[in-house]
């Protein structure tokens, strides 16, 4: 089964991710801060990060540049979720490392899309 | 001190001078007269010409003394006028006017102060609504999945979820003008194709032309100069115009997106966007930019919704980066909205 950490802190839209990629059978761990999404990383396997902007500790870019930093997790999808398609951000969550990007609020059926595409990549 | 300031005191001292010959000359014939008294009169009247300098100099300080600090207070109410809290006017050595001068700096500072509160609360307020209102948009799309279609649960949901997109729009568009107000916002220009903003801009609006049946055309000859911008900030300029472009436009009419460049010096480069809408009517025009301006929907575009923030934020982004938009209209007639940009200058 497909393991997703979900690193977000506000929990309506950890709810709403839940609501959406548990019926579609993936398995969800939550962190709700940068160090915290870091430390369950490092204990519990993940196949892809979901990947919030504004963090409390860290916010997202820091995170995802220590993923990349680690040979570990080098591979790892990181899909980042911005507040709305500000060019600004979106540029530097992929400087950053990200994968992909989604902005809030996203389509169902457009998050499940990105996700199948990136864990199809990592294969 | 202004050289018109000093014209202006010509006519008085013309005036003391007048007056001042006036009184001797009268004097000078009493005197004339009296005959023996003819050796002092010249005397007399050499002294009274010494006089008469005199007094046109301390006139002339004295109309200085006098205007000098008027004129920095109307420069500085000039300045307040404008929006510019940080000018202070000087004080003066006059009791009266340096009050007055200390007084109008007090109002700037407060001036300042309210305007600086306004802009903090419009950012900090749209900061705090814009989450809650993406989590709303997200659970309206869970909820849509799980509504059957057609049903009028799903028409409702539907309803719900455009005005909250509406109303996040709205919000993030107050945001964009706090930003641009507090900071001047972080222009960073480089050298840009315009042409390829175009198309990247167009290629977001496929499906709203296709389902208003509109046919875009793009006309670009060659040698168009690169433009110096801001590629961010043009692409939202365009996004707007084009948005409008579509909104106020006729089923099946036409958007038309043309760039020229005259030779004038400094070059400048012209992306105008024309529509087939409904045009804007003459009374409406000088209100266009200003915001929250939502110019009433005629029959073409009843339905238009908008914050009414779009073009205010547009004008301020072209302007800040030394470009203007200008508009050319005639109602039922259509409207040419016209960015203008400076060109790169060098290699």
């Amino acid at each position: 089964m497909v393991r997703i950490l979900i690193i977000e802190d506000e929990e309506d839209f950890r709810d709403i991710l839940r609501q959406t990629l548990e019926p579609a059978g993936y398995r969800l761990l939550f962190a709700e801060s940068g160090p915290k999404g870091l430390e369950s990383l490092s204990k519990n396997q993940a196949d892809l990060v979901v990947l919030d902007v504004n963090l409390p500790g860290k916010n997202g870019y820091e995170v995802c540049r220590a993923i990349r930093a680690n040979p570990e997790w080098s591979n790892l999808p990181v899909l980042m979720l911005t507040i709305r398609n500000r060019d600004a951000e979106i540029v530097r969550g992929l400087d950053a490392g990200a994968d992909d990007y989604l902005t809030k609020p996203f389509d169902p059926e457009e998050i499940l899309a990105r996700l199948r595409k990136l864990l199809v990549h990592e294969k | 001190m202004k050289l018109q300031d000093n014209l202006a005191l010509l006519p008085t001292a013309a005036v003391a001078v007048v007056l001042e010959f006036g009184a001797l000359a009268s004097y000078a014939s009493f005197h004339e007269a009296n005959g023996f008294l003819r050796l002092r009169g010249d005397l007399f009247l050499l002294a009274a010409q010494g006089y008469v300098i005199v007094a046109c100099i301390l006139v002339y300080f004295w109309g200085v003394y006098w205007t000098e600090p008027f004129g920095d207070i109307f420069e500085g109410i000039a300045a307040f006028g404008r929006g510019n809290f940080a000018h202070r006017i000087r004080r003066s050595k006059v009791r009266e006017l340096d009050e007055l001068a200390g007084h109008l700096n007090q109002m700037s500072d407060r001036l300042r102060e309210v305007d600086q509160l306004k802009s903090d609360l419009i950012s900090n307020v749209s900061h705090e609504l814009r989450s809650p209102l993406a989590a709303m948009e997200g659970y309206i799309a869970l909820l849509l999945r799980q509504a059957p279609d057609p049903s009028q649960t799903r028409e409702n949901l539907l309803k719900i979820g455009g005005n909250i997109t509406r109303l996040r729009r709205l919000v993030e568009n107050l945001l964009d003008l706090s930003k641009i107000e507090s900071q001047g916002t972080s222009l960073h220009l480089e050298r840009v194709k315009a042409l390829d903003i175009v198309h990247e801009t167009c290629f977001l609006f496929e499906t709203a032309l296709k389902n208003k049946n509109l046919s875009l055309t793009i006309d670009c000859p060659e040698g168009i100069p690169d433009t110096k911008a801001d590629p961010a900030k043009l692409r939202q300029i365009m996004t707007n115009l084009l948005d409008n472009a579509i909104k106020y436009n006729r089923l099946s009419g036409f958007v038309k997106i043309s760039a020229f460049s005259g030779r004038a010096e400094p070059r400048i480069v012209t992306l105008s966007i024309q529509d087939s809408g409904c045009g804007i009517l003459p009374e409406h025009m000088p209100h266009l930019f200003e915001r929250f301006r939502r110019l009433p929907g005629s029959a073409n575009a009843p339905e238009v919704k908008g914050t009414g923030l779009g073009l205010a934020i547009s004008l301020e982004l072209a302007r800040s980066m030394g470009g203007d938009i200008q508009v050319e209209s005639r109602p039922e007639n259509g409207s040419v909205f016209s960015l203008i940009l400076p060109a790169w200058e060098g290699d």
